[in-house]
């Protein structure tokens, strides 16, 4: 909350001083630095734990994620017991290690170790915490209408953790601007009626929270975690055009592991303003055991995760401003050139253009093919658990 | 036509005889205009006169011959009612300003001779011409009736500025025989010994004419010394008091700044400041402009005492340090020792800012009002009772609310609002001619809010009291008694329910009494005894709003008392070689839990004139500091907490050792120095990463007590005198810290050395100022440094659903070099001193080449994806200003 001050603070000078300036600039000296292990997954009880590995990467380096596969990931118990982790690879997403963590107890300590070019990595040993159940997700207009906030509010026990980290996955379905009849063929070189539904109205889009979002409350009265912000969505954004669903992650967390976040969240996002705090340097709860000078990055918690889903229509938001679907027809195709060459259909869908609609006396309209194609902004993975029928 | 017949008259009628021998010249009835004339014609002086022209021409009779001239002239154009002022070879007659003839309050010497003392006053301005000075009157000390024991008298008084009867702080008085010197103290008291026969004594001080006064000395005596300013220059021209600072004491690393000086240099929107100034000298560092703090050679932020007249100082800044909290219209000069610090001082081991109010005016009510950019100021003073009791007061506030208004619409900041103000009282009352009093009072307030959310506010508050007893002609007492208090608090209620203000206290109550005493012609002492009682409330978390589930929370207030001795003993081994040794005696002691520290610390220095324009100056001291400033943050930041030494947390130590050479060269008209200073810190506090220190109950769990060392070379070729003025000043320097101690694991840097975030290697600074004419000036500023320290990230990794960044070792890296020219134009329209007011504009260019000067740099992953390095640079851009004072 402080650091959040402050960082008004050097956005008082930016208007202050109108003369305040963020300018890009890079320092040479920082080329080809030692890649460094970067280990993330929780050990989650009662589910499974998926733990990712991958390297870091010096910042003029190609913009990649170099995951690891070469490895082997298992959890220990205190009591030596080991639970060994699969090496899962699907197309469209990261390779991760997947180990089945259901029969963990919750009163025991375990720790996650992993095996890397002959390198052998722990983190400490952690017991388990609870995550209390999530009360409520909540959402607030703000005053112009602009953006909507969500928020969620737990209570926990008095006696556990007052630590909180949270993740969300969203999900939201989206529709055409117009819906059509028509289409050109390219094959035929004709406009053509739709024979069956192309299925392009309806579509979905999925995502995941980028950001840190911890809380605490170890300063309050009571175990309370009242309307913690969990993310902003502009009035403009596809999420609220139509359908969104959150699905909130809550995990309990040690102080340690609060502490952990909250400087990588610093790092990330409270520096270099006047009085920011100068940025710094982690070290996380895991270890190299075959060499101590070898760094790694990442920290590991323990725990039940809770969750809770929820749907919100734009109706119910109503802020949502779509974005702009201009009619064309034969007049605005014109090129601003002497004299008119008028464009064939050709042209006009080779140049990202769609059929909205033909009348038997106006000409032909068209629009950009993402006004009546959703599946340019979208997808047809309609998840499961979607509430409606549409296709 | 009058004038004409009037010159006709006086040729009718004078009566007019010159010899070789005798130039006996005498003029009866005759008005200004004639005894113009006169002068010009049988005289190598120029007069100059303004008559008032409602007024009835003048007309005044007066003889003279070349051994009186100056004497009974003045006497006889004061008989009308005008004053006589000379310099140059001109001679000015104006009205208004009362050359003080006559003498002032008797003051007598406490020895059986106390009948024999002799009080003058003094109000020509010797030139520095032999032969005026011969002309002037030789004043008797002492009786010539009774034969005093020994070889030397003491002399005594008071230095004061004609004008406003003021007394001189820090002026120069000294003995052309012997060549010994004194500075006159706060009161504008001097102690001087000198030989018994014909002698000539010298004052000197910065905007003061060179006062040059003969003395037939028979026995001890007083003789108070009106000198007289500069009256062409409103703008303060630098003259050569400033040249001899140097040699005025053994101590090295002081540098001294008149407020005239200061509001000569261009700064950020105009306000001159007496903080901002200091980084112009050599020696003296921040880590970016716009921050509060300042290092001296090599030390933190919280190492330097801040003393504004008897009070100490936490955060003397307004807008986060974009200003200094200081009204200049008050302020009387500036005082920073870098490097010796006198026994009196103690408390923190880098430096000492010495911050003095003027006295007041004590003729007549006067002052000034002003206006530029962002502040309004008004101030006044003047006497109460006339030559006993004056006073002044200062006032600044700002009305930059409409700045904030300028913010883009969607920062969502519109709804903020700035305000600040500050205001300084001082009341001097004079007892006796051996007593008096002095009241002193200093009040400033910041506060904002960012939105309607947020808001922030901080405060100083100082009030003290000094009694100074001239206990005896050997002996003098200052003592004094005050309170300091500085908090601060934020009130967040953004979030009903966790609305929450937190804040911070501290209140500290001093007493001091502090002794001068001349033991003989060698030694004089300086001793006395300091007490502090610090109370601090480290923090307070409460809620805000009946809403609010906030628990209140606080940290355990922490109560000291620091109480020190000191004794220092100024020797004069020989007219060259001058020692001044110094020990100071500190104890400590927490409350609740009760830990005691104690030590020793000792100041040394002394200086050798190899030849006249040659000197040589070394010293040694050391130092102990029982608070610590705890900050986490580049700058120092609005919130940083104060924090006494405990049973963990030990007193910061230091010791510094320098050297230094002063050459005069190109006829003293130059001056170059050169300083080498080696410094050592211990039990400074640094931190681990991501600490957070408000409300922090176990901040000796996140503190990491680091050892620091520091060395440097400061040349400065100043030029005091003449159209040009100014200096070139280059610094190499080098601050390194390390933890100390020898651990298992380091937290940070695995125990190596490292760049402390102010270690700035090579730094050049460059200050001029031309004055075209007596209404026309010119500054300059330049201002070259390595880029600071920083850490940065060195690696990118994908963590939490984002891109991170791994930070490297700290301060591993600096930002791009600093530099910046300023530009300044001064205006003063009006130099007729009968005008009822006078006015100065002005107008100025802070960053004339709008270089984008790094602060910070930092790095964003852009959407989560991209890393960009980005630069912050607080005054990208060249900012011009405008500043209107008017004086009454």
């Amino acid at each position: 909350m402080i650091y959040r001050m402050l960082r008004l603070c050097s956005f008082l000078f930016l208007g202050l001083m109108l003369t305040t300036c963020i300018i890009p600039f890079t320092l040479n000296e920082l080329r080809g630095v030692e890649a460094t292990l970067v280990i993330e997954g929780d050990i989650i009880l009662q589910g499974d734990t998926k733990v990712y590995l991958s390297l870091s990467r010096s910042l003029d380096g190609e913009d990649v994620i170099c995951y690891v596969t070469d490895a082997m990931v298992w959890i220990e118990g205190e009591s030596g017991d080991q639970y060994a982790g699969l090496l899962i690879v699907e197309a469209n997403t990261p390779p991760y290690f997947i180990i089945d963590s259901k029969a963990l107890d919750v009163s025991k300590q375990y720790k996650l170790c992993i095996l890397h070019n002959g390198k052998q990595f722990e983190s400490d040993f952690l017991s388990p915490l609870k995550s209390p159940e999530i009360y409520s997700i909540d959402y607030q207009i703000n005053d112009t209408r602009t953006t909507v906030e969500f928020f969620v509010t737990s209570y926990g026990e008095e006696n556990a953790s007052r630590y909180y980290k949270w993740a969300f996955r969203e999900d939201w379905e989206i529709t055409s601007k117009y819906a059509t009849n028509f289409f050109f063929d390219p094959i035929s070189n004709r406009i053509l009626q739709y024979t069956a539904d192309p299925h392009i109205f309806y579509c979905w889009n999925q995502s995941e929270s980028t950001s840190i979002i911890i809380a605490k409350t170890d300063h309050l009265d009571n175990n309370t975690v009242y309307r913690q912000q969990l993310n902003i969505i502009n009035c403009t954004s596809d999420r609220i055009s139509h359908l969104y669903s959150m699905e909130l992650y809550q995990m309990s967390i040690s102080k340690e592991a609060y502490d952990y976040w909250s400087v990588l969240k610093k790092n990330t996002d409270e520096i270099g303003g006047i009085f920011s705090p100068q940025p710094c340097e982690m070290s996380g709860n895991i270890r190299c055991l075959s060499d101590a000078n070898t760094k790694v990055l990442g920290y590991i918690s323990a725990g039940t995760i809770t969750s809770k889903r929820v749907f919100i229509s734009e109706k119910d938001i109503g802020i949502y401003i779509s974005f702009d679907c201009p009619f064309f027809n034969e007049s605005d195709f014109n090129q601003p050139l002497e004299p008119a060459i008028p464009l064939t259909n050709r042209e006009k869908f080779d140049m990202g253009y769609a059929v909205v609609r033909v009348e038997l006396v106006d000409p032909i309209e068209w629009v950009p093919l993402s006004c009546v194609d959703c599946r340019i902004r979208g997808n047809k993975n309609k998840p499961p658990f979607w509430p409606n029928d549409h296709l | 036509m009058r004038k004409l017949f009037i010159v006709v008259v006086f040729w009718g009628i004078a009566n007019i005889s010159f010899s070789q021998t005798d130039n006996r010249i005498v003029l009866t009835n005759i008005g200004l205009d004639s005894l113009k004339k006169v002068v010009e014609h049988h005289t190598d002086f120029k007069l100059f006169y303004v008559e008032d022209v409602n007024e009835t021409p003048r007309i005044l009779s007066v003889s003279w011959n070349q051994s009186n001239f100056f004497a009974n002239l003045c006497n006889a154009i004061e008989g009308i009612g005008y004053s006589l002022s000379h310099r140059d070879g001109i001679l000015y007659v104006l009205k208004g300003i009362g050359i003080m003839t006559h003498l002032p309050d008797q003051y007598f010497s406490s020895t059986e001779k106390a009948q024999d003392s002799i009080v003058y006053s003094l109000a020509l301005s010797s030139s520095k011409s032999q032969e005026i000075g011969s002309v002037n009157k030789v004043y008797t000390i002492g009786d010539p009736l009774t034969v005093f024991s020994g070889t030397r008298a003491r002399l005594s008084g008071y230095i004061k500025n004609q004008s406003n009867g003021e007394p001189i702080v820090g002026a120069i008085v000294s003995v052309a025989e012997t060549g010994a010197n004194v500075v006159t103290d706060i009161s504008g008291f001097y102690r001087i010994s000198v030989p018994l026969g014909r002698t000539g004594v010298k004052v000197k001080e910065l905007g003061f004419v060179e006062t040059n006064v003969l003395l037939e000395v028979f026995g001890d005596g007083v003789l108070d010394i009106v000198i007289k300013e500069i009256v062409y220059s409103l703008s303060g021209v630098v003259v050569s008091a400033e040249a001899s600072e140097h040699k005025r004491s053994t101590y090295l690393g002081i540098e001294k700044l008149q407020i005239s000086r200061i509001k000569k240099i261009p700064v950020v929107f105009g306000e001159a400041d007496v903080l901002k100034v200091m980084l112009t000298l050599p020696g003296v560092k921040t880590v970016g402009e716009a921050s509060g703090g300042f290092n001296v050679r090599g030390g933190a932020t919280d190492q330097n005492l801040i003393i504004f007249n008897e009070g100490t100082l936490y955060n003397p800044t307004h807008l986060f340090g974009l200003f200094s909290a200081f009204n200049p219209d008050v302020v009387s000069d500036i005082e920073l020792y870098k490097s010796t610090i006198p026994a009196k001082y103690g408390g923190r081991i880098s430096s000492v800012l010495e911050v003095k109010s003027r006295y007041g005016n004590s003729n007549k009510i006067t002052g000034s009002a002003g206006i530029g950019l962002l502040t309004g100021k008004l101030h006044l003073e003047g006497p109460i009772i006339k030559d006993r009791t004056n006073f002044i007061v200062g006032a600044r506030t700002t009305y930059s609310n409409w700045i904030l208004g300028l913010i883009p619409q969607n920062s969502g900041y519109r709804d903020g609002a700035a305000n600040f103000y500050d205001v300084s009282a001082g009341l001097n009352h004079k007892v006796n001619s051996s007593n008096s009093f002095h009241l002193y009072a200093y009040y400033s307030s910041d506060r904002f809010s960012f939105s309607r959310d947020t808001t922030y506010s901080y405060d100083n508050l100082n009030i003290a009291t000094k009694w100074r007893s001239v206990l005896s002609s050997r002996h003098i007492m200052n003592l004094s008694a005050g309170y300091d208090r500085y908090k601060h608090q934020i009130v967040e209620t953004a979030n009903p329910l966790n609305a929450f203000s937190m804040g911070f206290g501290l209140e500290q109550y001093f007493a001091k009494v502090n002794f001068d005493l001349i033991v003989n012609d060698k030694h004089s002492l300086n001793y006395g005894i300091n007490g502090v009682f610090f109370d601090i409330s480290p923090g307070t978390y409460s809620p805000n709003g009946e809403e609010s589930i906030v628990s209140y929370d606080s940290v355990d207030k922490e109560q000291g008392l620091e109480l020190a001795m000191f004794i220092s003993d100024k020797w004069e081994v020989s007219d060259r070689f001058k020692v001044d040794m110094g020990i100071r005696y500190g104890l400590f002691s927490t409350m609740k839990p009760a830990k005691f520290y104690q030590g020793p610390e000792f100041r040394l220095s002394a200086s050798y004139l190899i030849e006249d324009m040659l000197m040589i100056k070394g010293g040694i001291n050391t130092m102990r500091q029982n608070i610590h400033m705890l900050s986490n943050t580049a700058s120092v930041s609005p919130i940083d907490i104060w924090k006494l030494s405990d049973s963990n947390i030990a007193p910061q130590t230091g010791w510094q050792a320098a050297l230094g050479l002063y050459r005069n060269i190109f006829k003293n008209k130059w001056e170059l120095s050169v300083e080498g200073y080696y410094k050592a810190l211990n039990h400074y506090l640094d931190y681990k990463s991501g600490a957070i220190l408000n409300m922090n109950k176990h901040i000796e769990e996140d503190a990491v007590e680091t050892e620091g060392k520091a060395y440097g070379l400061e040349l400065m070729l100043k030029k005091s005198m003449g159209k040009l003025n100014g200096w070139l000043a280059y610094t190499y320097s080098k601050t390194m810290l390390r933890e100390s101690g020898i651990k298992e694991s380091y937290e940070i840097n695995e125990g190596r050395w490292y760049p402390a975030v102010y270690d700035k290697p090579h730094d050049v600074k460059l200050i001029l100022n031309y004055k075209f004419t007596q209404r026309y000036s010119f500054s300059t500023n330049l201002d070259f440094s390595s880029g600071r320290p920083v850490t940065i990230p060195i690696s990118v990794y994908y963590y939490g659903g984002g891109y991170r960044l791994e930070y490297s070792n700290r301060n591993q890296y600096r930002i791009p070099d600093y530099f910046r020219l300023d530009l300044a134009f001064n205006i003063e329209p009006s130099h007729n001193l009968t005008l009822l007011t006078h006015s100065i504009i002005t107008f100025g260019v802070y960053n004339v080449t709008g270089r984008k000067n790094a602060f910070s740099v930092y790095y964003q992953t852009n959407e989560g994806r991209k890393i960009q390095g980005y630069m912050l640079s607080i005054f990208g851009a060249p900012i011009p200003y405008i500043n209107y004072t008017i004086k009454f």
